[in-house]
């Protein structure tokens, strides 16, 4: 092969260009140690990176929810410990076990009154603590952390507005009515009655009539029926409902109602609807087979004792029709009522049947009356009286104390995805060692390497660029 | 038997054969270093004796009548040439694409110092900031102190604003590769096509005048090669006779695919240059596609277009009836209207230099595809007129007013489409600049085109529109879900989200953000239990998504899945995919400039000086032109004994 003097310096200047940038690339990943500059030096690498980087930023996520759920459980289970204790303290003669043991011993009646003073001192104490907050959150206020979940209203324990022990929401009524969406899928809306007109419809039912008819209502067998014309809106129907238009026989719905028997009511202007949509533009459409719903005032406690709020600590979440599946997150809800307990119960003695409460603090409001109204009673009387409250007290305090074995589960739990978490950090940052960079000996290597190569390139041109025949003619 | 004086015509012969020699030696070292420079020789014969053949030839001892310099001419070879501009616009494809994809990748990835450690480390922006909208969103839920509902806003609008300027940088890259595809590319195309038919002009005017015009050769070859890096191109030569038995060579350049072979669309070439005719290239973008339809992409559809040949710049007008060759030369649109009872039209655009001869190919298909024409009217060309004749008794007028014509009827002169350029870096800019991989592609099909830059911005169109219709879909509370949107195109407006224009909703303040969809009981709220947001970090974690085509091709709605998995993913592809497309066409660019390496060689080692090659020929032609004035001293030595020193023996 014919070698020119051009061919040579043009192989020589590429040559020389690429043992330099070589080396370039080798100096930069000795000190950065980086194992690409971009994703197209390395797309399968550049591909994990990014994977890896995705996953840290999800664990370092799911850590940080852990540590907070883990500060809000501990807080909650020293509170409870608290609460339990203050429930079997024997310690002096104000603590709750001492007060009910001189009672079952029997008490003389200026003895009674202190005694109930030192229950409702007892009962405040359990409130005020169980109102505690952590951080900005109210921690036993289940779905609504936002405010102070317990409060004593004319000596009754109420959980967000809702009495403990009989459900009944101060708030005012509501009623859950089915319709057809816009999807043509049944759904469902709730409407409020406020406090006022919620008293006077309470117990009432609703629905939306099928066929739609003209706007109206109609109030039968104590049934409202509500006829809306087709592409009615929900904005319509709150308009109606709350009398800021007339329906199509030209009166309102406060006067549709009294004219079906309603009486007391002056005005229908507090009603809303739930959830009505800022454009309002949903249309309401009736069921095929419309059914009535009951408006009432009653929350169901068991519910309320049972709400969920879902946190993302890394179970792999997942929902079901817009629910988070119960498996797949922490459920880090603590509603009050769980723990002190809600709702009354049938017990049957010498005297009948009667209702006691279930709640530790309305149990305790229920023996400081007994104490406060037994004057002239004699120990006896007053011993049985609050004795039907006492079983009640133990088996709520039994309750309290399974609960409370139940967050020490979650805690547990917590405990575990937190390892597992901090495990799952060390192998991430591994992978991403591993994926991400070079190793530091390579890197090094490589670089000494290339110089050399680089070197030998710059020596070997110098031997060779300036030799021509030229250079040896006489 | 050789005249006496012989000799000295034959020493003469050899001292300017050695001289011109020496000559050539010396213009191959000048010009070692000279761009496109090839290596000269001369061309040199042995004279025969002059008898030879003659009456009175003689026999004997007869001598020739020394060397004879013919001429000058190049080390070159055809093939390699042929090959190395074939390679070269393979090559400049590539280099074209990848120096775009360079500026692409930059815009997706960014070297930093991960907060965690000291090292720096290569990160993916657009899922970074993903990643950040939902560890804000994480921080809510489980009731971090310092997260809130304005910590998530600002975390989404930066997320909205990096998709934004992502998408900017896209639109940039692509009009910075139009303009360079157009200020530099089809400019400078333009002025080699026309240098390389001035050098044809000069090259024959030298030719006749009996000079062999190498060094015009070597700067016309240069021109060429420049050439193939913009487009494929296939040279031709064609020997002319010039009259008392003498030809010239004749070149003509024409485009050729990615063998190198003349391409040929039904039947048809495309010629560049032609002797001093040349051609002309034109870039111009519209939202048409290659066949007239409307484009509904979000981009630009950019168009390379021939011009007939021409060496004056003639153009055509239309008269009643006829079209004429007229002077001075304008580019101008001319419009027809042909027909009987139901006047028909269509338009022909005729760019300068288009010949009459194409404008009748032009207006054949034109009628042919008019189905109330075809048939019916048949064109010739007479001089420099080109005639309609119709059929049937049918008349005729034409028009030159653009009245209510449908642009579809518009036809281009050349006839060629973007398709036709195989190679070359206009090549490589047309497909960045309008192809867009599985957008281009109809359900069913294989992609059969590039991802340009088209494919990533739409990409990043279709991710934002995802982003935005999960995030609302969770936020709304109505039964469409759809009332309360976070992400929308104009603040108001959540449909027709694009990348370059999701912003957030106008009406987010704070109490905007959905926390709970479970109607609280009255006077109760459950705006801290936060189960929406939960819901919404499964919607973007969790939840799979099925990224479709949005366009149309052909009119067709293509409705392809591209991407099917969660958006996390669908954030992360974009920068891996791109990754791997780089490394792809890198790879490709590198064999291409590895190849043409390789074919550079070859041409350089037949065609480039070698300074050792002519040191030794210098030292040869040296000799030469030494031994040849010795062979004179000798011959006039010889003639000195003959003329005085014979015939005098024994002279006292």
């Amino acid at each position: 092969m014919r070698i020119t003097t051009q061919m040579m310096m043009s192989r020589y200047k590429r040559d020389v260009s690429d043992a330099f940038a070589s080396m370039n690339t080798a100096m930069q990943h000795a000190y950065d140690y980086r194992a690409f500059d971009k994703p197209s030096d390395d797309p399968l690498a550049a591909a994990q990176t990014f994977e890896v980087h995705w996953q840290m930023s999800e664990n370092a996520d799911y850590t940080n929810n852990i540590q907070n759920m883990d500060g809000f459980t501990k807080t909650a289970d020293t509170i409870l410990i608290n609460v339990n204790s203050i429930l079997s303290d024997t310690g002096n003669n104000n603590a709750l076990k001492t007060i009910i043991q001189n009672i079952n011993g029997g008490m003389n009646e200026g003895n009674r009154a202190d005694a109930a003073a030192s229950l409702t001192t007892i009962r405040d104490s359990i409130i005020s603590k169980m109102n505690a907050k952590y951080g900005d959150s109210y921690i036993f206020g289940g779905s609504n952390s936002g405010s102070a979940p317990f409060q004593m209203i004319n000596n009754e324990l109420y959980y967000r507005g809702i009495n403990v022990d009989t459900g009944v929401n101060i708030n005012g009524a509501s009623a859950t009515v089915g319709y057809t969406d816009v999807n043509n899928h049944a759904n469902s809306l709730q409407i409020n009655f406020g406090k006022d007109i919620g008293a006077k419809l309470n117990n009432y039912k609703i629905e939306i009539a099928s066929p739609a008819g003209a706007l109206g209502a109609q109030v039968s067998g104590g049934t409202i029926k509500i006829s809306i014309p087709s592409s009615t809106t929900k904005a319509d129907l709150q308009k109606f409902l709350n009398g800021s238009t007339n329906g199509a026989n030209g009166q309102t719905f406060l006067k549709d109602l009294q004219d079906g028997g309603v009486t007391g009511l002056t005005s229908t202007s507090g009603i809303t609807i739930s959830g009505l949509p800022d454009n309002g533009t949903d249309l309401v459409t009736p069921l095929g087979a419309p059914t009535a719903s009951s408006i009432s005032n009653v929350v169901d406690l068991a519910s309320l004792a049972n709400e969920n709020v879902y946190v993302d600590i890394g179970l792999g979440i997942t929902s079901t029709n817009g629910k988070i599946d119960d498996q797949s997150a922490f459920d880090s809800a603590m509603p009050g009522i769980k723990y002190l307990g809600y709702g009354t119960k049938t017990i049957t003695n010498d005297d009948g049947t009667k209702t006691v409460p279930c709640n530790i603090c309305s149990v305790l409001t229920k023996i400081a009356d007994c104490l406060n109204k037994s004057k002239g009673e004699s120990n006896t009387a007053v011993i049985k009286d609050v004795s039907q409250y006492i079983d009640s007290l133990n088996q709520s305090q039994t309750s309290l104390q399974s609960k409370q074995a139940e967050l020490g589960e979650k805690m547990s739990f917590l405990s575990d995805a937190a390892s597992y978490t901090s495990d799952m950090k060390i192998s991430l940052s591994d992978k991403d060692n591993n994926v991400e960079y070079l190793d530091y000996t390579d890197a090094v290597e490589n670089f000494y390497t290339q110089m050399y190569c680089y070197n030998a390139s710059l020596k070997v041109g110098g031997q060779i660029l300036q030799q021509s025949l030229m250079d040896y003619l006489k | 038997m050789s005249s006496t004086f012989d000799g000295l015509f034959i020493a003469r012969s050899g001292v300017r054969a050695a001289r011109a020699n020496l000559n050539i030696t010396g213009q191959n070292i000048t010009n070692a270093n000279t761009d496109g420079y090839t290596r000269q020789r001369v061309d040199q014969s042995a004279i025969p004796p002059c008898e030879v053949g003659g009456v009175w030839a003689s026999s004997g001892a007869t001598c020739g009548n020394g060397v004879a310099a013919t001429g000058t001419s190049q080390l070159r070879d055809a093939f390699l040439d042929s090959e190395y501009r074939t390679q070269k616009a393979n090559s400049g494809e590539t280099t074209a694409e990848i120096k775009a994809l360079y500026d692409m990748e930059d815009i997706f990835t960014t070297t930093t110092t991960a907060s965690s450690s000291s090292k720096s480390a290569v990160i993916d922006v657009l899922s970074n900031e993903y990643s950040n909208f939902i560890s804000q969103l994480q921080a809510l839920t489980s009731g971090k102190s310092t997260a809130s509902e304005s910590t998530i806003r600002e975390e989404a609008k930066l997320l909205a604003t990096k998709l934004n300027i992502t998408a900017k940088s896209l639109d940039k890259i692509r009009s910075q590769q139009y303009s360079n595809l157009n200020d530099y590319g089809i400019n400078k195309a333009n002025d080699l096509i026309k240098s390389i038919a001035s050098y044809n002009d000069q090259i024959e005017k030298a030719e006749i005048a009996g000079s062999t015009a190498l060094e015009l050769k070597d700067q016309r070859n240069l021109a060429l090669d420049q050439l193939s890096q913009y487009v494929g191109i296939k040279v031709t030569e064609t020997p002319k006779d010039i009259g008392a038995g003498r030809t010239v060579d004749e070149m003509s350049v024409c485009l050729a695919d990615e063998d190198g072979n003349p391409l040929k669309v039904d039947g048809q070439t495309y010629t560049l240059v032609d002797g001093k005719s040349y051609a002309k290239f034109t870039a111009t973008q519209d939202a048409k596609n290659e066949d007239g339809s409307s484009n509904t992409g979000s981009f630009q559809i950019t168009h390379i277009r021939l011009s007939g040949l021409t060496d004056d710049g003639a153009t055509f007008t239309a008269n009643s009836g006829t079209v004429t060759n007229p002077s001075p030369a304008t580019d101008s649109t001319y419009y027809f209207q042909i027909g009987d009872n139901a006047p028909q039209s269509i338009q022909i655009q005729t760019p300068t230099g288009t010949s009459l001869a194409a404008l009748k190919g032009l207006v054949d298909t034109a009628i042919s595809h008019n189905s109330a024409l075809a048939g019916k009217i048949s064109t010739n060309v007479v001089g420099d007129h080109l005639a309609f004749t119709t059929s049937g008794g049918n008349t005729l007028s034409i028009t030159s007013a653009p009245t209510s014509l449908s642009p579809d009827n518009v036809l281009n002169m050349d006839g060629m489409k973007n398709d036709d350029l195989k190679s070359g870096s206009f090549s490589g800019y047309l497909k960045l600049l309008n192809e867009s991989g599985e957008y281009d592609t109809l359900s069913g099909n294989a992609t059969t085109t590039m991802r340009g830059i088209g494919y990533y911005s739409q990409l990043l169109d279709s991710i934002a529109q995802n982003l935005a219709s999960a995030v609302n879909a969770v936020n709304g509370t109505n039964d469409a879900s759809d009332n309360k949107p976070l992400f929308t195109k104009d603040g108001t407006n959540a449909s027709g989200v694009t990348a370059e224009n999701i912003q957030l909703s106008s009406k987010w303040v704070d109490g905007y953000l959905t926390m709970s969809k479970i109607p609280p009981h009255a006077g109760d709220s459950t705006a801290t239990s936060y189960s929406n947001i939960t819901a919404m970090i499964t919607a973007l974690t969790n939840t799979t998504q099925n990224l479709k085509s949005t366009h149309m091709v052909l009119g067709v709605d293509k409705g392809i899945t591209i991407f099917n998995g969660t958006l996390e993913k669908a954030f992360a592809s974009v920068s891996t995919m791109l990754g791997q497309d780089v490394s792809s066409v890198q790879s490709t660019n590198n064999t291409n400039s590895s190849l043409l390496n390789n074919i550079d060689s070859s041409r350089q080692e037949i065609s480039s000086v070698s300074i050792d090659d002519e040191a030794i020929d210098m030292v040869q032609f040296n000799q030469a032109l030494s031994a040849s004035s010795r062979f004179m001293t000798a011959v006039d030595e010889c003639l000195q004994t003959i003329i005085n020193s014979m015939g005098v023996a024994g002279r006292g």
